[in-house]
């Protein structure tokens, strides 16, 4: 092809476009006149202009064959856009009647439709009855012959309102007047009792002359019906997420207090240029946990880009000084998280930004640090405590671990620096979600060991000590074993090297050693450092319930190397030993019945282990809050008695639980979650719905491959058990790939033990078998 | 690559399309790609005889899959689309190559009539030789890629004009002229036959 190829075809396509105008008699002259004598030219054209004649739907009609359709007494013209519901179309009355156009909304093939035309039939009375300029009107609706329901409503001519406020650069004066309609559009609606629903800058149009026009009233109620169905995909669901607000999210009753904080988004948006939620900065699960969970920055102090504020005729320094104090509030108000505490109407919402033009006080005021601290620690008790109680421990002058010890004498100089580190882990932690807390206590902790590291208490190795302790237990706390490990062995080494190793503290730390190990599928040495920890306890004495907890610690231990009738005896041991003390009585016979039960579990013995798993769950109700780690483990353990019994619909409830509760106390990358998802993956196979239990083990092997070595036992466990559910799932080639990780591991370990290992190698040699053949 | 990857990527591929168009685009193809010949593969293999395959919809449907019901800005949604539908003509041609080939043992043949019963759609319009449509494509790239980006745009993906406009960065009538033009141009082209293969092989 050559240049005068392409200028070739440039003058073909002008004339064409250009005689395309005319009518038909006056192409003939005008091609004449402009082809100066080129013959071959004007025949091209001409002929082209012939094809366009009766080129009808080529290429048009074929790619969307709902074009020119009718439906009902309308025709389909062309594709306007489609949505997560449906596609909308162009339509026009083809009786000619007159020139009506509308948009159809034809819903998506695979949507809901049980009930729905009833749904619609009763809605559309109330839906058809909302006449207000600012509403889009709905006009009909029904079913095609295929059966696929649609709508019909006013068709509006108009942009999305934030590009529509965008492309004119308007300031916030006008991006507010506009908003103050919508107020009273969405007022309107709820005067009669309709809900909007899915409010978002997407349903909401504006005309070229400026006239805003809500759309998709309503409609979410027809399609979605009312009772959440746990089993549905984030992708299916219908509601845009971002928008949401959070007992919607949850599943809640959508009311006008929901549109109020839909509202509030789409205004966040309208002035700061972002949403206070992102779904592109989360997963879907996550974004719902964000809104569930999170108080945003204030439209003033979030990340406001160059361009955004440009096209509100700002620069990002000015937009935030317009935005801050009154606009903040009133947004921050309608995006609370709790529905009381937002604007009582689409109303009152407006009226304030009335005030705020007319310089007058407004009603909203700003929530106050307090009252976003108070709320975090209330949802994350659990966490808190144990995090910080073992750093305050410390805080509170150095040996505060040893039960009953004696404190030593310590230099004030080292003392200092422990206090000085640990106020600035404490200063650096962030307090507004409970992903950023884990998150940033975890660095926090990383940040400490570094200082010690680096020779922080060389000078005074005693304090080292407990610092590494209190470092251990909370990693322990935040779930994460290794790490806790680590600190464990670095301070019985250096109590060692001290000491000797006979002392109370090194008891401790023993205790403390076995159970890190225990956590880290380490049974073997954990029970070894177990079995010392309790002897030396025993023989220094006044450390009754950290020997108990070693011995509890002990069973699991054992029944994880299969020695159920020791982990019996350590088991029954601890409780004998907590029947004669007093105290922390009751919660620790929780943790001690959670053992024996999971030890009948392990061996085979599932219907004795039910009772005692349900006595220690029913202990733990009474005694626990309900975000305790040790919560998690007794329903666990109920359910796995429940699994090894066969009755899966009784377990699955039971880990789905326990499931939430851990992924509210832990970060998403801690291994005790990948545990978890394991548990509940397994159960939802045995159910037969392995394509529900593939994210989850996709999720557990992402987390195991970060924490575990790489030819670990919970790796090749992972693989194993992914590649199962995926072969299942029909997802072959992922399915081999992850199989054959996993034997090859096995290999590796000289572990013939894995009960999955017989079933994957079948598999892989079916598999490649099959695979070979269809190629 | 594993889903929890694959949603990680096209979720931060996707916030840099929206903050700077291109580039991230050409990334974002051999995901799309798979995600489309998954999606074409699994309703292709639910066939039934005159079924029709429904570029548009999968198209859609790959999108919702992939980045589930977050509100994308306008542009940066009609640039994946854009990707997709590159991604769905290769799919499309992929397929019915597939299909000639084992009807006719291995030569790249023409039909002029209905190659992929797939495209067709029995009561609109003409059905479209596919394969012959694929290479018209490709030559009129050459003379005018935009023109060709808009058919590919309208025709594999469904894109409306609006969509198709905001993806190339060009106003609607632009658009609307690239369409109509190349149209008639690839009407013709088809109607004469002058699809290549080997010199002095049959036509239509």
């Amino acid at each position: 092809m050559s240049d005068r190829d392409r200028d070739r075809l440039r003058n073909v396509e002008e004339l064409f476009a250009a005689a395309k105008e005319l009518p038909r008699e006056r192409r003939a002259a005008f091609l004449a006149g402009r082809c100066g004598g080129d013959e071959p030219l004007q025949a091209e054209v001409a002929t082209l202009l012939d094809l366009e004649e009766g080129a009808g739907g080529f290429l048009e009609r074929a790619a969307d064959p709902w074009i020119g359709r009718r439906i009902d007494r309308w025709r389909l013209l062309e594709r306007l856009g489609a949505g997560g519901m449906g596609v909308v179309y162009l339509a026009a009355r083809d009786d000619g009647a007159y020139e009506q156009k509308v948009a159809i909304k034809l819903l998506k093939q695979g949507v809901e439709h049980d009930g729905l035309l009833e749904r619609f039939r009763r809605e559309r009375q109330v839906l058809a009855g909302l006449v207000h300029p600012h509403i889009a009107r709905l006009i009909d609706g029904g079913a095609t012959p295929e059966n696929i329901p649609y709508f019909v409503m006013e068709h509006v001519d108009g942009t999305r309102l934030d590009r529509w406020c965008d492309e004119r650069r308007l300031p916030l004066d006008r991006r507010l007047a506009l908003f103050r309609d919508i107020c009273a559009a969405v007022h309107y609606s709820h005067q009669n009792l309709v809900v909007h629903r899915d409010l978002k800058p997407g349903n909401v149009l504006v005309t070229d002359q400026g006239v805003v026009k809500l759309v998709d009233f309503g409609i979410s109620k027809v399609i979605e019906p009312l009772r959440p169905d746990s089993r549905t995909q984030t992708f299916e669901r219908r509601l845009t997420p971002e928008y949401a607000s959070p007992e919607v999210v949850r599943g809640g009753p959508v009311t006008t207090a929901s549109d109020v904080f839909s509202l509030g988004v789409v205004l966040y948006e309208l002035l700061a240029g972002t949403r206070p939620w992102k779904a592109a900065e989360h997963s879907p699960t996550d974004l719902e946990r964000a809104i569930c969970e999170t108080v945003p920055s204030r439209p003033s102090a979030c990340a406001i880009q160059p361009a955004a504020a440009a096209a509100r005729r700002h620069d990002p320094r000015g937009l935030r000084r317009a935005l801050r104090g009154d606009l903040d509030a009133i947004v921050m108000t309608a995006i609370a998280a709790e529905p009381e505490r937002r604007y009582a109407s689409a109303e009152q919402m407006a009226a304030d930004l009335e005030h705020h033009r007319a310089h007058e006080p407004i009603r909203a005021r700003p929530p106050g640090a307090g009252y976003m601290l108070a709320k975090y620690v209330r949802r994350h008790r659990a966490l808190v405590a144990a995090a910080v109680v073992a750093l305050l421990a410390l805080f509170a002058g150095g040996a505060g671990l040893l039960a009953g010890a004696a404190q030593a004498r310590r230099e004030a100089a080292s003392t200092q620096r422990v206090n000085r580190l640990l106020q600035e882990m404490l200063v650096r932690l962030e307090p507004t979600s409970a992903r950023g807390f884990a998150q940033s206590l975890l660095s926090q902790l990383h940040y400490a060991n570094g200082e010690l590291r680096s020779g922080l208490l060389r000078d005074d190795p005693d304090i080292e000590v407990d610092l590494r302790v209190a470092l251990g237990r909370v990693y322990g706390a935040l779930g994460y074993a290794g790490w806790a490990r680590l600190q464990f062995e670095l301070a019985l080494a250096m109590e060692r090297r001290m000491h000797g190793g006979r002392s109370a503290r090194a008891a401790l730390v023993m205790r403390w050693l076995g159970w890190a190990l225990h956590h880290s599928a380490e049974n073997e040495r954990a029970v070894g450092h177990l079995r010392a920890a309790i002897a030396l306890a025993d023989e220094v004495g006044g450390m009754e319930q950290d020997a108990r907890a070693a011995l509890s610690d002990l069973g699991l231990a054992l029944t994880g190397l299969g020695r159920f009738d020791e982990a019996d005896a350590a088991l029954q041991e601890a409780l004998a030993r907590l029947r004669g003390s007093d105290g922390d009585e009751a919660r620790g016979a929780a943790g001690i019945h959670t053992g024996i039960a999971l030890n009948l579990i392990a061996r085979g013995d599932a219907a004795a282990a039910e009772p005692v798993a349900r006595k220690a769950l029913a202990m733990c109700e009474k005694l626990l809050p309900e975000t305790d780690p040790r919560f998690a483990i007794a329903l666990d353990t109920l359910a796995r008695a429940h699994r090894a019994r066969g009755e899966i619909d009784l377990a699955e409830p039971l880990l789905e639980r326990s499931l939430e509760i851990r992924r509210e106390l832990f970060d998403p990358r801690s291994p005790v979650l990948a545990w978890s998802l394991s548990l509940l993956a397994e159960v939802q196979v045995a159910a037969g719905r392995p394509s529900e239990a593939v994210p989850l083990l996709e999720e557990a092997l992402a987390i195991r491959r970060e924490h575990y070595d790489a030819d670990s036992q919970p790796r090749m466990h992972s693989l194993l058990q992914l590649g199962l559910a995926q072969l299942d799932a029909g997802e072959r080639a992922e399915a081999l790939a992850h199989l054959r990780e996993g034997v090859a591991i096995a290999a590796r370990r000289g572990d013939e033990a894995e009960p999955m290992l017989r079933r994957a190698r079948e598999e892989i040699a079916r598999l490649r078998d099959a695979l070979a053949a269809e190629e | 690559m594993g889903r929890i990857d694959r949603a990680g990527e096209v979720t931060r591929l996707f916030a840099e399309l929206e903050r700077d168009g291109t580039p991230a685009a050409e990334r974002l193809f051999p995901i799309v790609y798979e995600e489309l010949r998954d999606l074409a593969e699994s309703q292709l293999r639910r066939e039934r005889p005159g079924h029709t395959l429904q570029p548009t919809a999968l198209v859609h449907e790959a999108y919702l899959k992939l980045f589930g019901q977050q509100e994308a800005r306008f542009e940066s949604r009609s640039h994946f689309l854009a990707v997709a539908a590159t991604a769905m003509r290769r799919v499309l041609v992929r397929h019915a190559e597939k299909r000639a080939s084992l009807k006719r043992g291995g030569e790249r043949e023409r039909r002029s009539v209905d190659t992929a019963p797939e495209m067709a759609a029995p009561d609109h319009g003409e059905p479209v030789d596919l394969l012959a449509l694929d290479e018209l494509l490709q030559r009129l790239a050459q003379l005018d890629e935009r023109k060709a980006k808009v058919v590919e745009m309208r025709y594999f993906a469904g894109l409306s004009v609006e969509e198709t406009a905001a993806a190339l960065q060009v106003s609607p009538a632009t658009v609307k002229r690239d369409w109509d033009f190349a149209r008639v141009w690839l009407l013709r082209e088809l109607r004469s036959g002058r699809t290549g293969g080997p010199p002095g092989a049959p036509g239509g």
